[in-house]
């Protein structure tokens, strides 16, 4: 397909949907209120591509009875229980996430693994805080210190005595040079975002359309 | 240390508790390598969420925003009503319930989904995302000038004018009374982003000044990095503590008197 239809509905919406921050005009207001409405339906539908992305490639799995094949398996059955109980049960007017049986599936199966899962990060960060931690230079040595310090600054039982302080200095830290930083980065990830979506408004970046470039 | 019973299997928050313990272990048993009780439990944990995301993103998102609008525009339209039905009032004039007009982003919606439909349409789905993409470049520009470039640049100077009266009351700022410390972190903070904004300054070559800005950027930057670390690793530690005192509280029941 040409990539002309796309790239015009791209400038139009986007022009409108940034005329409608600067402009105080009621049809352009209803237009960007719709619009917002929309662009969430129309990211619940990318969400569904997402799963039906996973379904065929899980699919392909089983089919191929490829290495791991029993695993898909896992995925489908973990998929059906919860939309079994999402969409098929009614308890007293009770239905999807609030019906008993979903929910007892997220607090003993989804929040479990979700919890475990990123708590598992915290052995693979001190390995990795194992070989960045080395005072080698005045660079690697404030990274060293400054993590030390707000690290110190959360544990409770070394506030007292010569510790007294940690908290101050840990809310300092985070305040003043974490703050600046933070603030540097953030102008420039700002900067950046305006940049490319003035790209993407005037038809420069189509990459998100994907095929070839035309 | 007191050792009470095992969470009992008989009740279904037992059972759910016993269901929870053994999934945490599988995941724990990852720290000696990848194994098949791994792997059934990292599986469960994609398909669990996707479904639950499917559920939420239905149940919060499609049905009151776009079903039930449907359902009320058919309704509209069979009562012989069309001017209802597309979320017009007697007048002609916009109604906030949009109905029928909800044919729109349901359209955009399934053109998405002719990716894995149709190969043929497929071409449709460059619309959709055309449009989706093109909306929310629309939003972000005027977004990201306020809220990560402006208010960003604003905070870095405030200080100064908030401890000088006469300037504070004309920007509509509170005075505040400044102490020694207080100008040394608004200098600081002036300070650390201007040099760490230079350090990402690559139009011109790193000598004299910019240099020695560079240099300051980078230690900034370095401490920041320092304290994000940092605050990672004892956030993860946290959950670690939690999913420890799920398995020794909750499942094996041990209290500590």
């Amino acid at each position: 397909m040409n990539n002309r239809g796309p790239l015009l509905i791209a400038f139009v919406c986007g022009m409108l949907m940034m005329a409608e921050s600067f402009l105080d005009y009621s049809w352009l207001n209803s237009f960007a209120e719709w619009v917002q409405k929309y662009y969430i339906i129309i990211a619940a539908f990318a969400i569904v591509l997402g799963v039906a992305s996973l379904f065929k490639l899980h699919l392909a799995k089983l089919k191929r009875k490829e290495d791991g094949w029993r695993y898909s398996l896992v995925v489908f059955f973990g998929f059906f229980a919860m939309i079994i109980t999402g969409f098929f049960m009614n308890d007293d007017g009770l239905v999807g996430t609030k019906h008993p049986w979903n929910a007892w599936l997220y607090n003993n199966v989804q929040l479990p693994l979700g919890a475990t899962m990123f708590s598992l990060l915290a052995f693979f960060i001190a390995s990795a805080a194992y070989r960045a931690f080395r005072a080698r230079s005045l660079e690697a040595t404030l990274l060293l210190v400054a993590a030390c310090l707000v690290m110190l600054g959360q544990v409770p039982i070394l506030t007292g005595g010569i510790f007294d302080n940690l908290p101050e200095i840990k809310q300092w830290i985070l305040d003043i040079p974490n703050m600046a930083s933070k603030r540097a980065i953030m102008i420039g990830v700002g900067l950046g975002m305006m940049s490319t979506a003035l790209k993407i408004i005037f038809g420069i970046e189509k990459t998100y359309l994907g095929g070839s470039e035309e | 240390m007191i050792l009470n019973l095992i969470a009992p299997l008989g009740t279904t928050e037992g059972l759910g508790i016993w269901i929870a313990a053994f999934l945490t272990l599988c995941i724990f048993s990852f720290l000696y390598k990848d194994n098949p009780f791994y792997k059934f439990a990292e599986h469960l944990f994609v398909g669990v969420s996707s479904g639950y995301y499917i559920s939420i993103y239905y149940w919060n998102t499609l049905k009151p925003n776009m079903i039930d609008e449907l359902v009320k525009g058919f309704k509209a339209l069979g009562q012989g009503n069309t001017q209802k039905a597309f979320g017009l009032d007697e007048s002609g004039a916009v109604m906030a319930e949009p109905h029928l007009r909800m044919l729109i982003p349901l359209m955009l919606g399934i053109f998405i989904l002719l990716i894995f439909i149709s190969r043929k349409n497929a071409w449709l789905s460059r619309i959709s995302f055309a449009w989706y993409i093109g909306v929310a470049s629309g939003i972000a520009i005027p977004t990201a000038m306020s809220t990560r470039v402006l208010l960003q640049a604003q905070g870095s100077i405030r200080d100064f004018c908030s401890y000088n009266s006469d300037c504070a009351t004309s920007a509509g700022l509170d005075p505040q009374v400044a102490t020694t410390a207080l100008w040394i972190n608004a200098f600081l903070l002036l300070i650390g982003t201007l040099s760490a904004l230079a350090y990402f300054f690559f139009s011109l070559p790193s000598k004299g000044a910019l240099k020695v800005m560079n240099k300051v950027g980078i230690y900034f930057l370095m401490i920041s990095f320092g304290a994000s670390f940092g605050y990672t690793v004892m956030a993860r530690i946290s959950l670690l503590i939690g999913r420890l005192q799920f398995l020794f509280y909750e499942w094996l029941g041990i209290t500590i008197s």
